[in-house]
């Protein structure tokens, strides 16, 4: 017997099934066994281990170091997202003016979302390094002299620097798509009734883009979230622990040190604070959203 | 109306001033890689004379050529695939119609919420215990964590292509596999290009996941020689910089060439 669609549902069945395969060894697998292992003792190596139930999640809560990671990374997620949102819609509301070369602007600003994060930081380590003390020399600002990666209190803001120099282009664009959506009779009817720029932009754009920061804000987040490949190259976690991001305390405890299970509960962790976020953050966002 | 065309010149200065600081570290990069080492002088400052030797010694040293080969055919391979389970999975989704299908669809998507950092180090014992901790790891990976975006690109896509039009290939005497082979895929076309520049994007930088997964170095990315040749490049400068230059060199060329499609296609491929 064939079904409506015209045909019978093993074909179906045997379009899906490869990828099918490939989800559940490679990915659903993986994530029940981690959350198992994570309940016990093991090293990673040894024969035998014990189930200690939550003891691991418990101690990683202890634990200065583990505190100290999960704050950073929160707090290095949030800070970053919200000022490269800021930075990428006031680059993308004045993009959308009529300008000469405006193409060409958007393909200059769009450049650092193709390039490699770890290549994008060891260059800006030299720029660190080397041409911000040239800098601060030059211009007598004392704070900007000495490399600010080494200085445990100014850390955070280089490598916020980075981050939103790589990741506002992205938001950047995303933002000057949902400008060119909003009809210009809007703005023609608003000016009429004597609106100034600013009723403008805070009476139709910001809700009209409301779906555009839902986006570029969950986007940045998750992004943020997971960051790796930037601290190693910038900072390698230092001075001391002060730049650990969670991505890094896995790859540290549960590679390098051998100490597994508190690897694994790391990780669940991360899944469950990324989870948290994203959800937390449609229910918030979508509240503020309008339809036309 | 005076004040409005000050206003006006301000926000150009400061765009302009913005895109430069969007080329600084691209400048920097060429200046100090065509530099000869110990030149001295100012670090932004163009070289005095062009010199193509760091970009010689750094193929040489950094094992450039290596790299390069060993990125294209983990990009390709894994291009190919990710097209090809994507579309397979997203079509057989998208053409039944019961609830367990309903539940697949879903099932795919969720995975965007585990990224690969959480499930490493399962992932790694697993891999290990199959002998799979090489490049056709690596690549299967990549296929696997393509999945949740492609399937979610491909079944919105689908949805728009009539079904008369397969009823009328059935009719001529298609079976399935030709049917999606030759008449659906290449209706997929703009889906598919969008795949292609997300997915090549993602691969040719990624990091983290060559990182763990590669054992051997003879099978390493580009990413990951520059990252295993830091302690020789922090000496010199000029070896570094034209290093790195040349990692960026492929996607700069791809990129100057096609902008506006990588731009529509990431921003696409973000947005929905």
């Amino acid at each position: 017997m064939r079904q409506k669609g015209g045909r019978a549902s093993w074909i179906n069945a045997g379009f899906i099934l490869p990828g099918l395969l490939l989800l559940i060894v490679f990915h659903t697998y993986p994530l029940i066994s981690g959350f198992v292992y994570s309940l016990t003792d093991w090293n990673g190596v040894a024969r035998s281990f014990d189930f200690i139930g939550l003891d691991n999640y418990v101690s990683l809560l202890t634990d200065a170091r583990i505190l100290n990671t999960l704050l950073f990374t929160f707090k290095y997620a949030l800070v970053c997202a919200v000022i490269a949102n800021v930075v990428a819609l006031a680059a993308a509301l004045a993009l959308n003016r009529k300008m000469r070369f405006r193409n060409m602007l958007r393909s200059i600003y769009f450049l650092p979302s193709v390039l490699g994060l770890l290549i994008i930081g060891y260059i800006w380590r030299e720029i660190f390094g080397k041409v911000i003390p040239l800098l601060g020399n030059s211009l007598h600002i004392s704070f900007l002299q000495s490399n600010l990666l080494s200085d445990s209190d100014l850390v955070f803001w280089a490598v916020a620097l980075v981050t939103v120099w790589q990741s506002a282009p992205l938001l950047l664009v995303i933002y000057l798509a949902g400008l060119q959506t909003i009809p210009t009779d809007l703005y023609e009817a608003a000016s009429i009734d004597g609106a100034n720029r600013f009723n403008e932009f805070a009476k139709i754009t910001l809700p009209l883009i409301m779906p555009s920061i839902t986006i570029c804000f969950v986007l940045a987040m998750k992004n943020n979230l997971m960051v790796y490949d930037l601290l190693v190259a910038l900072t390698g976690g230092g001075p001391g622990f002060s730049t650990e991001s969670v991505t890094m305390l896995i790859y540290n405890v549960g590679i390098l040190n051998n100490r597994y299970a508190y690897g694994l509960a790391s990780s669940i962790l991360l899944f469950i604070i990324i989870l948290l976020t994203a959800l937390l953050q449609v229910v918030l966002l979508r509240r503020k959203e309008v339809q036309l | 109306m005076k004040s409005n065309r000050y206003a006006n010149w301000a926000i150009q200065l400061l765009v302009w001033l913005g895109a430069g600081l969007m080329l600084f570290p691209l400048y920097l990069t060429v200046t100090v890689a065509l530099k000869k080492p110990g030149e001295g002088g100012n670090i932004m400052t163009f070289p005095k004379e062009i010199y193509f030797g760091n970009f010689k010694q750094a193929v040489e040293l950094g094992r450039y050529f290596e790299g390069l080969l060993n990125s294209t055919f983990i990009t390709v391979i894994s291009l190919f695939l990710i097209i090809l389970f994507g579309a397979s999975t997203a079509y057989g989704i998208s053409r039944s119609h019961s609830k367990s299908s309903r539940l697949l669809y879903y099932f795919f998507i969720s995975g965007m919420f585990v990224p690969f950092q959480v499930l490493m180090l399962p992932l790694l014992k697993q891999i290990s215990a199959v002998g799979l901790l090489n490049k056709y790891g690596v690549i299967l990976l990549y296929t696997t964590y393509s999945l949740f975006q492609s399937v979610f690109l491909y079944t919105g896509y689908l949805k728009s292509i009539p079904k008369e039009l397969e009823e009328a290939a059935q009719v001529d005497g298609y079976g399935p596999f030709r049917l999606f082979w030759k008449i659906i895929f290449p209706l997929l076309k703009p889906m598919t290009a969008t795949l292609i520049i997300l997915n090549t994007i993602w691969i040719w930088n990624d990091f983290l996941l060559p990182l763990v997964m590669l054992s051997d170095p003879g099978e390493y990315t580009l990413p990951l020689l520059q990252y295993v040749f830091q302690t020789q490049y922090s000496t010199d400068f000029s070896l570094a910089f034209a290093s790195y230059l040349l990692v960026m060199l492929p996607i700069l060329l791809v990129y100057s060439g096609l902008q506006k499609y990588i731009i529509n296609g990431i921003v696409s491929g973000a947005v929905k």
